[in-house]
């Protein structure tokens, strides 16, 4: 691995920016952030499965590059698949589907899938990160949903249709919404780094 | 050597790795192509089939478009045209979108709403009514309580016609007599529309009549009237007047007395007599004015309801009371004295802004308001001195009283003509 590829890897700000840009675009509503959840996890299992079987060869130096293709290339079929079985779903996604790509790499190279042991760890991992990416971006959009246009899930909550600060449903509000997310999760770790020591 | 070999290695991974998603998803294209394919094509067709469910298929026709037409497709089958149109009522600047379906014949197989939120109620019932139109519209009106929106949508599904006929698309579809008669009404009888939206109510027909109305401000009444094969429409005022015109718009009164005398006995037992209003009235604007009678000699169709000659400070004054429509389409009571050169001697409205409760804070300085009137004859008269600041149909509506009143005195002075 080279060191600009391990630059790029753990460079946190980098990776957030990779991950807040679709996070803008798919987290106005639950329905778009869970139906893209669903895409992440599956492009990122899938993905994961394949670069273990490749696993000695991604070793090699253009590693970085075949990962990217295979994402890519992962999600390029599930896109087709989606368009072809469950064009409801795929319209409902609209341009966010095809995003899906940036999500699971940033998620795929946070994670590093590469460096599992197994197949069963793999599953795992890609399963964790995953799930992880689903639960956050659901949770981002539950409260933009709420707090910038009064429903959920596309059901109106007549209860917030009073207090409803529509700069939650654009742009600033993602932000907001994802510092929030970050701030609960950087608490949450540094709890358990204290109980640790 | 060895160095070289790596980096070939190093290539063949990502190159391989493409080359096998670019197979893979080559081969998913050629099987799911057609139903991608299809999946978009009944996604981007799905409003044109709701107007069209027997249709195969659609594809866009490149032909030039007004403004309330966004597109027109072709049924591939030959089945008729689908047309997508968007306007917007005057009234509230709400978007308005919609899908008409059109046979083959020319006439609306299935009409939708798609969007339009002013009115929840209004997509229900309404455009159903258009079902079965050629580009005549000989059945369809407005909706009254809906009159903008109404407005709004006919005249779309208007221009729809018209590109698929100026198109060479369908046949234009043929008018009946009846409708050309209407289509003359505006112009001969300005009492029963404001605009080109009809003001009026149907009432029960006797004898040539095929349909009868009155005018909603009390202003006079319109009869379609058959004799021999020809139809022929009669308009009638508030003060007995009542003429003939032919399909062309030519006046044949004199050729049709029978109908004339019919219309006129029919118009004359249900009109509404405003003497006493207009008499009231007028004796309250001139204190001292005396001898107040009433004038028949008024040939003119308009919104006066009611002219009446009278005597004030020795000189002989005419009074004529309109009844033209203002705000929400509901007539105001206007009063307009002139005097014997028929310039304007004083002028008032029974109530100036319509629904004063809603508009509580609306200031206007009535007295110098009417004061502007005073003096005015046909010559030197402008809508301008009518324009009141936020109240364009009140204004509108006080134009159309003045321009009425001082066509009925002209009529008067033309004894009766």
């Amino acid at each position: 691995m080279t060191e600009k590829t391990s630059i790029l890897q753990k460079d946190p700000l980098l990776l957030l920016l990779l991950g807040a840009c679709p996070a803008l675009a798919a987290t106005a509503d639950v329905r778009a952030a869970l139906g893209m959840g669903i895409m992440v996890l599956a492009v990122l299992l899938l993905s994961g499965i394949i670069a273990f079987a490749l696993r000695g060869r991604l070793s090699q130096g253009a590693g970085f590059a075949t990962c990217v293709i295979i994402v890519a290339g992962c999600a390029s079929v599930m896109q087709m698949l989606l368009a072809a079985f469950l064009p409801a779903f795929y319209n409902q996604l609209g341009i966010y589907a095809a995003i899906v790509a940036v999500i699971a790499l940033t998620g795929r190279f946070a994670g590093g899938v590469k460096e599992a042991e197994s197949m069963g760890q793999a599953v795992k991992t890609a399963l964790t990160i995953g799930l992880y990416l689903l639960v956050v971006m659901v949770i981002v959009a539950a409260v933009r949903e709420v707090l910038g246009f009064a429903s959920i899930a596309g059901v109106s909550l007549d209860f917030f249709e009073s207090y409803k600060i529509s700069a939650m449903g654009k742009a600033p509000g993602a932000y907001i919404a994802l510092a929030m997310a970050a701030a609960v999760v950087a608490a949450c770790g540094s709890k358990k780094e204290k109980e640790g020591k | 050597m060895a160095k070289q070999n790596s980096s070939v290695k190093s290539l063949a991974m990502p190159v391989v790795a493409a080359l096998v998603f670019a197979v893979l998803l080559a081969g998913l294209n050629v099987g799911l192509g057609p139903i991608i394919e299809e999946n978009q094509s009944s996604q981007a067709f799905g409003p044109l089939m709701e107007v069209m469910p027997e249709a195969t298929g659609f594809e866009l026709v490149e032909v030039e478009l007004p403004e309330t037409v966004v597109g027109v497709y072709k049924e591939v089958s030959g089945q008729g045209y689908a047309v997508r149109c968007a306007a917007t009522s005057q009234y509230s600047e709400q978007p308005m979108e919609m899908t008409i379906g059109i046979d083959a014949e020319g006439k609306i197989c299935g009409i939708k709403l798609d969007v339009y939120t002013e009115s929840k109620d209004f997509g229900l019932e309404y455009p159903q009514t258009y079902v079965g139109q050629d580009s005549t519209l000989a059945d369809v009106g407005v909706v009254s309580g809906v009159t903008y929106s109404s407005v709004a949508f006919k005249g779309a599904v208007e221009d729809a016609f018209a590109v698929l006929i100026e198109n060479g698309l369908i046949a234009e579809g043929v008018k009946g007599e009846d409708q050309l008669l209407m289509e003359l009404l505006p112009q001969l009888h300005s009492g029963l529309f404001l605009g080109t939206v009809g003001q009026y109510e149907e009432m029960e027909v006797s004898g040539s009549m095929v349909s009868a109305m009155k005018a909603a401000n009390g202003s006079g009444f319109a009869y379609i009237m058959k004799e021999g094969d020809g139809s022929y429409l009669a308009v009638c005022n508030n003060f007995g007047v009542c003429k003939i015109y032919d399909i062309e718009g030519a006046e044949v009164t004199a050729e049709h007395s029978a109908l004339a005398d019919e219309a006129k006995a029919h118009a004359q037992s249900n009109a509404t007599s405003y003497f006493d209003a207009a008499k009231s009235r007028f004796e309250a604007m001139l204190p001292g004015i005396s001898g107040v009678t009433e004038v028949e000699t008024v040939g003119v169709c308009n919104s006066i309801v009611e002219a009446v000659t009278f005597q004030y400070n020795g000189a002989v004054h005419y009074g004529f009371y309109s009844r033209s429509y203002g705000y929400a389409n509901e007539p105001m009571d206007i009063f307009i004295a002139m005097d014997s050169n028929g310039a304007i001697a004083a002028q008032t409205a029974k109530e100036l802004i319509l629904h004063g409760e809603y508009f509580n804070a609306y200031t206007l300085d009535e007295p110098s308001y009417k004061a502007g009137f005073k003096g005015l004859t046909a010559e030197t008269w402008s809508p301008d001195v009518a324009a009141i600041s936020g109240a364009t149909m009140t204004s509108d509506a006080m134009a159309t009283a003045t321009e009425d009143a001082f066509a009925a005195f002209q009529s008067i002075q033309n004894g009766g003509n």
